[in-house]
């Protein structure tokens, strides 16, 4: 078919092609005719004014030979072009026709050209010669000849004429030519191509047909033989629904397979013991649903397959999920009809529960047997019948006796020590056997070895028929536990004296903080009584009110949460394990002491708290002592800061001697050099005024330097009081001409601190030395406003004055701010020492000075007494 | 004849003004002396002349103790200012001072050439003005 439909469309193909062939043919062939046609034309054309043109030559001839020779000149001119464009043309056509090849014609253009010849040599000499008698003569022959022309060239034109119409004839007989082809191969197409395609539709839809009708018989068939199926399939679904109940609700976990193990049945056991209740497994392979059934099984499944039976009691399944499945199994083929296996019936039955209760069982023992071991504990028997002794292995251990020992009961007994033990034992067996009591011992034993062991016996009498038949119970070794418990008793009893003996208050506590412990050294500390105290009260009781309230801000501000009450005691023995500081206890007669308390939080074997213990020493005596090292300590600080202090003013010296003394003194060698050198009187007499000046500023630096040194001497003596009020009165006294001059505004506010216990003169040095510099270093912006004032700041009095004046870089100049001759200002009155001495007078006086400044806005000098 | 160098000094002291003036002068030292009284004096003018290289200083003997600002003040603000100065100058720094803690602290400054105890004497200057001539530095 495909092949066929692949060879029609080559066909098609072919088809197209050739009438694109054949159109290309057809336009190739008409446009030829039409170029043609138009070239027969155009020499039809230039033949018949070739014709027109001789006929003007002629004419133009005859006018110059009628006009004057002077007039002629044009029309000679006119005749020139006119002969040439004409033998240009003939030239043109003769070419042509050598292509064109026409015979007639050709002959035509023979005869023509003698005349053609004539008229162009007689027009040319015309032309040479106008007005000549000559040229009448060859007008004539002109004449002549051009007549001879025309007719010719008519001939020619009608030769032309009929050439083209010939070829119009040819053209048409090649158009019907084509045309007969076209149809040709139109009709040979429809039989090549058309033709075997309706062939094969008719073909087909016979086919079709005779399809139809055969598919019609075959439904008929079908429906019968579905029919007989719904039968058959009623049938056997009737006898597999019985087999399949059977299995489905057969009481044990059981399944039945066909030969690719996919599932055919399975009990609804099978399907609770492998929890598959929930999902479909009719038809599903057995190794889908258990992924994990190993290579091994998978063998026995083929062996049973191949007719083996296939039993196991007891085999773990490792579950896909990770659990141990116990199964036991039995595993065998089922046979359609004799010999013919039809696949795999599977019995298990899941025994995880009964194998795990066997294994429990026997860890159980192991860890009894493993406890014993530890415990030391062992078991005995007696047979009251036949007199014989069973002890267990660690029975037989304890008594330090041989493995294969065998003891009866009078050599039993006569292990414990004789006396008190052996009374004991003898006592408790006859009673259990005479009124059936059992008895819980604990006694001395000499073991085999001589080593004396303490043991419990636990004994059990068993009666029949009203008469002991056997003793049995349990042994243990006691030994360890016996003497821990002895050491205990013995270190109790030791820890109580010692608890008890000395000023020591040991105080007990619950986690709630009652009191359950109160020892005698507490009873002595506090004056309360153990009885007035356990049970009935919190340690509360003994510690100072106003401090338990202090700690409990500390601590909640500490943890971040409310710390109050009894926790406030404990809070830091709880995060830390125990807490040790000072407090202050009270006595029942309120007198108070400080103690130094430890207190310890007490846990159990879990770590949780159960309770509290404060263990307090009287430390009054050891208080007293740390007042005097403090006291001690204060003096040394103090000592020190003069000591530093002394020390900073000798450094001080030094630099006043490195800067202030050696300048001068330099200035007063370099100047001698000169002096020696000098020799004119002028230059002497200026030398010396130069000298002058430098021994004027040497004295009077040495004088501030003198007064420094007599502050520091005599700084402690002439001290009294005195109000401030009264220096500021006489320092405005002093400076009343400054003050008006200046119009300063002084205004003095001592209502906080209104006196002072001081040196009079440095006071009033102090203040004439600072408002003297508020004013000269003022502001010319502003008038001087000073105020000074008093305050207490932390028990000391402070003076500040404050001015509006200049102001002082303190970033640049704070450093020097209070040396010997520094100045800070280009001002003429700038010396440098008021600051220097009010400083030292301050510092003798143990006080200190600074300053707070902003430029142009004014200085703080604020000195602290 | 005259060396060719600028010398400026930065000190509030007349007398010192004086005398060291009159020893560059007795023995042609210097082309020109500038005076400052103290380092602000000193700083304005080498900002005002900072691209001005024919009127900088070739050698500066500063003193330490000034009011205004002193010898180490006008150090920290020419450090800020030096590379823009279109010359190398040669600081001193001149001092009465015999104070250690002055001339460690001198020492430290590494646009600082050497310390120099007042007073100096004309043999001294001579030798500090010839061995920068020998150096080339100026």
């Amino acid at each position: 078919m495909n092949k066929i439909n692949k060879s029609i469309r080559k066909r098609y193909l072919i088809f197209l092609a050739s009438i694109i062939v054949i159109i290309a043919l057809m336009l190739s062939v008409v446009q030829n005719s039409i170029n043609l046609k138009k070239s027969d034309a155009h020499i039809i054309n230039v033949s018949g004014k070739q014709r027109m043109l001789s006929q003007r030559i002629t004419k133009l001839n005859y006018i110059i030979k009628t006009v004057e020779k002077n007039d002629s000149k044009l029309y000679v001119k006119e005749l020139k072009s006119l002969t040439r464009e004409w033998e240009d043309a003939t030239n043109y056509l003769i070419s042509i026709n050598e292509e064109y090849g026409n015979k007639t014609i050709d002959s035509l253009f023979n005869i023509i050209k003698p005349y053609q010849n004539k008229i162009l040599k007689y027009s040319k000499e015309i032309i040479n010669n106008t007005g000549s008698e000559q040229v009448i003569k060859d007008l004539k022959a002109l004449e002549s000849a051009d007549l001879a022309f025309l007719t010719t060239m008519d001939t020619i034109v009608n030769e032309y004429a009929k050439s083209a119409d010939k070829k119009l004839g040819n053209f048409k007989t090649i158009l019907y030519l084509l045309a007969f082809i076209v149809i040709l191969i139109l009709i040979f197409q429809f039989f090549y191509i058309i033709k075997p395609v309706y062939n094969l539709y008719f073909l087909k839809n016979q086919v079709l047909e005779k399809t139809n009708k055969e598919l019609l018989s075959s439904q008929e068939k079908i429906s019968n033989n579905l029919k007989e199926l719904k039968l058959l399939k009623d049938k056997i679904e009737e006898s597999a629904k019985l087999g399949k109940i059977f299995i489905e609700q057969a009481p044990n976990a059981i399944a039945m397979f066909d030969k690719e193990m996919k599932y055919i049945a399975a009990s609804q056991h099978w399907r609770e013991d492998y929890k598959l209740t929930d999902r479909e497994i009719i038809g599903q392979s057995h190794y889908d649903i258990f992924p994990e059934i190993g290579d091994d099984w998978k063998q026995d499944h083929k062996e049973c397959l191949n007719g083996a039976i296939n039993k196991c009691d007891e085999a773990p399944f490792k579950r896909a999920d990770g659990t141990t499945q116990w199964l036991t199994w039995d595993v065998r083929p089922w046979y359609i009809s004799k010999g013919n296996i039809g696949g795999l019936l599977m019995y298990t039955a899941d025994i995880t529960n009964i194998k795990e209760k066997d294994q429990e069982k026997l860890r159980i023992e192991k860890i009894l047997d493993n406890t014993n071991e530890i415990a030391r504990i062992g078991t005995w028997e007696v047979n009251l019948i036949t007199g014989e002794v069973i002890w267990s292995r660690v029975t037989r251990e304890i008594h330090e006796v041989p493995k294969d020992y065998k003891p009866i009961l009078e050599t039993a007994i006569n292990f414990y020590k004789e006396g008190e033990s052996r009374i004991k034992i003898q006592k408790a067996i006859s009673i259990a056997i005479e009124k059936g009591t059992s008895f819980d011992i604990e006694l001395k034993l000499v073991t085999a070895k001589g080593n004396i062991v303490w043991t419990r016996v636990i004994g059990q009498p068993e009666f029949e028929d009203d008469k002991c038949v056997m003793l049995y119970g349990v042994f243990q070794d006691i030994n360890e536990i016996k003497t821990t418990e002895n050491a205990l008793n013995f270190v109790n009893e030791e820890l109580k004296a010692i608890l008890n003996s000395g000023p020591i208050s040991i105080i007990g506590t619950d986690k709630n903080g009652l009191i359950t412990h109160f020892n005698q050294g507490a009873e002595t500390m506090l004056q309360y009584s153990a009885e007035e105290m356990i049970g009935l009260q919190t340690p509360q009781i003994i510690h100072l009110k106003e401090e338990a309230i202090e700690r409990g801000i500390e601590l909640s501000e500490l943890y971040g949460r409310q710390i109050s009450g009894f926790n406030i005691f404990i809070e830091n023995a709880i995060e830390g394990e125990s807490e040790s500081r000072q407090w202050t206890y009270v006595r029942k007669d309120g007198s108070k002491f400080p103690v130094h308390l430890i207190i310890t939080a007490l846990r159990n074997n879990k770590g949780e708290i159960t309770g509290f213990i404060g263990v307090g020493t009287d430390i009054s005596e050891s208080v007293e002592n740390q007042k005097i090292i403090i006291d001690a300590k204060n003096n040394l600080e103090i000592l020190t800061e003069k000591l530093t202090s002394q020390n900073s003013q000798l450094a001080s010296f030094a630099h006043i001697t490195s800067h202030n003394l050696r300048a001068p003194v330099s200035n007063l060698n370099s100047l001698l050099n000169f002096y020696k050198m000098s020799e004119t009187d002028d230059e002497k007499n200026l030398l010396f005024e130069k000298f002058e000046k430098v021994i004027n500023h040497l004295t009077s630096t040495l004088n501030t330097l003198v007064d420094a040194i007599k502050i520091r001497d005599d700084s402690s003596k002439n001290i009294e009081n005195i109000l401030f009020k009264d220096v500021l009165n006489k320092t405005k006294e002093i400076l009343t001409g400054q003050i008006i001059e200046t119009d300063t505004n002084l205004f003095g506010d001592f209502s906080k601190a209104p006196s002072i216990i001081y040196n009079r003169t440095y006071l009033e040095s102090i203040f004439l030395n600072l408002i003297t510099n508020s004013i000269k270093y003022r502001s010319e912006e502003r008038a001087p406003k000073i105020v000074i004032k008093t305050t207490i700041n932390n028990g000391k009095i402070q003076l500040s004055i404050t001015d509006n004046g200049l102001g002082i870089d303190l970033n640049r100049h704070g450093h020097k701010l209070f040396g010997l001759n520094k100045t800070f200002h280009r001002h003429t009155e700038a010396k440098g020492v008021g600051l220097y001495l009010t400083k030292i007078q301050i510092e003798s006086m143990g006080g200190t000075i600074s300053a707070t400044s902003k430029v142009n806005e004014g200085t703080t000098f604020t000195i602290t007494f | 004849m005259k060396k060719p160098f600028i010398i400026c000094i930065v000190d509030d002291d007349e007398i010192y003004q004086y005398t060291i003036t009159k020893t560059l002068e007795t023995h042609n030292l210097s082309r020109k002396v500038l005076m400052f009284s103290d380092g602000e004096e000193a700083l304005d003018f080498m900002i005002e002349n900072v691209a001005n290289i024919k009127d900088l200083p070739d050698v500066i003997f500063l003193d330490i103790n000034m009011p205004i600002m002193d010898g180490f003040q006008f150090m920290e603000e020419y450090v800020k200012i030096a590379p823009k100065v279109g010359k190398n100058i040669t600081i001193y720094m001149v001092s009465s001072s015999v104070d250690p803690i002055d001339i460690e602290r001198a020492k430290k400054i590494s646009e600082i050439s050497d310390y120099i105890i007042k007073p100096i004497n004309s043999k001294e200057l001579a030798e500090i003005v010839s061995s920068l001539e020998n150096n080339g530095q100026i």
